[in-house]
């Protein structure tokens, strides 16, 4: 149930129609179904007041910088009043469907060939995230659309970390959702590269792909259990199987960049 | 502009003559060379053209690094560095003044009042940019992307990572391949083994996550000076794992200022290693760009098989009058042939010109040394990465055995290098090995 009064969202956007609720991800803010002047669809998400205000200007600005075909399209932000307060408002494009965590609670799980996908084309969007030297920091499934076309997309960046940029959380902490972080985010190193969001999508993967997380969404065996000795036998291809053990190595550099990852399945796909 | 990459076909391994303020030293045959800018001041790099002999790698290190030196001290180095027109430090020109001594005077006080630069972070993109419009005007077969010294294991690598990608936004587009300087003090990597060094394991990440970058151009600061060489086995082992990683991730390494450790470093994948004969060329060590009085070092022999270098007269009459000449037998080049000679012939080592103890008498040791570096890169050259493993742990037990008889035999009246540092680099060697291999 919505927290937001309606009618009071309505009168802030006099042109679009507000259809529907959508979600409220993250405790953040809320996401509404809307339909734009042209009648296409169009995704508002609202940030509550009290979200840190610089958090959101990131997301807007990461989100701004990116074209990539696995990341939505910014359409307008700004900021409107709700119940005397400010906040903070973002119009994306609109992709319908659910997110992989919503798809995992519901009994489903990746086949081989959306595994294949889902790691092509977000690899392909952290390429293009850390081509601008930005960090997504919190790839997991929640994060990861499916639409109901078979797409896959990587959604909220609001943590998103520019490399030249200060922290937002105090030295020694990082953002992130445990269970997901690479063993470098979690001990706390401010200066982060795509391999961290490339341990969080192998981590993604094993679990869409097998049911389980890999480490039962303990961020303590991340970093002592050796993800070679994991179970894998859920994964149908040696190769795909090979690559995730590959993404969720202990050691940054012993991790394939997102450059390696397209190019190993797209050579093994054509093979 | 056409660019000439120096990379060589199957991933040749060279050695490196770093060259300072003096240009006529080149040796024949070598492959490469890496000019150091505090040797030598703008206009001299522009207007006296570059010597003839050049081989086909040519660098140009800016040694943005060294900004850290002492200006009291240093003023000489500290003045060759700020007349490059990328450090925003107003100099004086030769020509506003009366005699050549005013001029000094003037631009020793400029150095005193203005150094070192305040480089903020707004100005990095613009210095960075023009240090390589230098470059490629130097003609330099490959650009090394300047950065500043780390000196703090807190430090997380940011600023340094601006420097590096401030230089790939420039030359990536333009097709440009660039070596990314990472200068590292030895105090951040002496406490822990690699790793457990944060910092270290960061910069691995960081250098391999960079696709653009061909390499890195690693230098570590020698914070103490109390040894010439590398002489800690942390310290040691850091540079091989940095080495094996970046080697791994397809990168360049190249490695200043660790002198024959660099052997040991293209065993753990460098491409190459770059060095000199004095002091400023085999370590960086602030302490050495201090401004002396006095007629220079004595000339000394590197021996290879021991990794120590003795001085001609007090040093290897001494090991001869003992009999113990077949030790360093293998270490003859064409530069030492002379002192062989006389040495194998009971004569004095005063006689001969080229290698008597005098102070400034470097010419015959400089040739040997530059000659020996030469041959033993050459000669791994041709090797495979399982064969250098080899040859180096072998060099490097075969040395320590050598260094510990030697001691011992002198323990008496000592040699001048007691070899300290073969154990800490057999050390790292060794627990490279074991953890990575």
């Amino acid at each position: 149930m919505s927290k937001i009064n309606a009618n009071e969202l309505a009168k802030q956007f006099p042109n679009y129609q507000i259809i529907r609720l959508l979600g409220e991800p993250g405790g953040q803010g809320e996401v509404f179904l809307i339909q734009l002047e042209d009648d296409s669809k169009a995704a508002l998400k609202i940030y509550y007041p009290a979200n840190l205000v610089f958090r959101i200007n990131r997301e807007i600005e990461a989100i701004k910088q990116i074209q990539s075909e696995a990341m939505v399209d910014l359409i307008e932000a700004g900021t409107i009043t709700l119940s005397s307060q400010s906040c903070k408002y973002l119009i994306t494009s609109y992709i319908a469907g659910k997110d992989l965590r919503t798809f995992l609670t519901e009994g489903n799980r990746l086949s081989n060939d959306q595994a294949v996908k889902v790691c092509k084309r977000i690899s392909k969007a952290i390429d293009e995230l850390w081509k601008k030297r930005i960090v997504h920091r919190d790839i997991k499934p929640d994060n990861i659309l499916l639409s109901d076309k078979g797409d896959f997309y990587l959604i909220d960046l609001g943590i998103a970390k520019y490399l030249d940029k200060t922290t937002l959380t105090a030295a020694g902490r990082n953002p992130g959702t445990l269970g997901y972080m690479s063993p470098e985010q979690a001990l706390g190193y401010r200066n982060l590269t795509l391999k961290s969001d490339i341990f969080a999508l192998g981590i993604t993967v094993f679990e869409c792909v097998t049911g389980n997380h890999p480490f039962n969404s303990d961020q303590n065996l991340i970093g002592c259990k050796d993800p070679q000795t994991l179970d894998y036998s859920q994964f149908q291809d040696t190769f795909l199987k090979d690559l995730v053990r590959r993404m969720i190595r202990i050691r940054p550099a012993d991790r394939p960049s997102s450059g390696d990852v397209i190019q190993k399945l797209e050579t093994t796909r054509r093979s | 502009m056409s660019f000439k990459s120096s990379k060589l076909p199957g991933g040749a391994r060279i050695f490196y003559q770093n060259i300072g303020y003096q240009w006529n030293i080149i040796e024949p045959g070598i492959q490469g060379v890496i000019f150091n800018a505090s040797g030598f001041g703008y206009d001299r790099a522009l207007e006296r053209g570059k010597p003839p002999n050049l081989p086909s790698n040519v660098y140009f290190d800016p040694q943005l690094y060294l900004l850290p030196l002492p200006k009291e001290s240093c003023h000489k180095s500290c003045a060759n560095l700020a007349t490059y027109p990328w450090l925003p430090i107003d100099i004086p020109r030769p020509e506003e003044f009366n005699t050549p001594d005013d001029w000094k005077n003037n631009l020793n006080q400029t150095i005193i009042d203005n150094w070192p630069p305040l480089i903020n972070n707004q100005d990095i993109k613009k210095i960075v940019m023009q240090t390589i419009d230098f470059q490629l005007e130097f003609k330099a077969s490959e650009i090394i992307i300047p950065s500043i010294l780390t000196n703090s294991v807190e430090s997380d690598l940011s600023r340094e990572m601006t420097f590096v990608d401030s230089g790939l936004d420039y030359v990536a587009p333009k097709g440009i391949p660039a070596l990314a300087t990472f200068a590292i003090s030895d105090a951040c990597l002496i406490n822990n083994n690699p790793s457990d060094n944060p910092l270290l394991q960061i910069a691995i990440d960081q250098f391999t996550a960079r696709d653009e970058l061909v390499g890195v151009y690693i230098v570590v600061e020698n914070s103490r000076g109390e040894s010439l060489r590398i002489s800690n086995p942390k310290v040691a082992w850091s540079l091989l794992e940095f080495c094996h990683y970046l080697n791994k991730a397809g990168k360049e390494v190249i490695v200043n200022y660790c002198d024959s450790f660099g052997i040991v470093c293209m065993a753990a994948g460098a491409k190459g290693f770059a060095g000199g004969f004095g002091n400023k060329s085999k370590r960086l060590y602030f302490g050495d760009y201090q401004v002396r009085g006095g007629g220079g070092a004595y000339p000394k022999f590197y021996a290879h098989s021991v990794i120590s270098e003795y001085l001609p007269e007090r040093d290897l009459e001494k090991i001869r009058d003992n009999k113990l000449m077949r030790l360093l037998e293998a270490d003859k080049t064409p530069a030492s042939e002379s002192l062989f000679e006389v040495l194998n012939s009971g004569g004095s080592v005063a006689n001969l010109p080229e290698w008597r103890e005098a102070l400034g008498n470097l010419s015959g040791s400089r040739k040997h040394y530059i000659q020996k570096m030469l041959e033993v890169s050459n000669r791994v050259n041709g090797l495979t990465s399982q064969q250098i493993e080899n040859y180096v742990l072998s060099w490097l037990q075969d040395a320590e055995r050598n260094v510990v008889y030697l001691n011992d035999r002198f323990n008496e009246d000592a040699l001048s290098d007691d070899g300290r540092h073969v154990k800490a680099w057999r050390s790292a060697f060794e627990s490279y090995l074991a953890t990575l291999i």
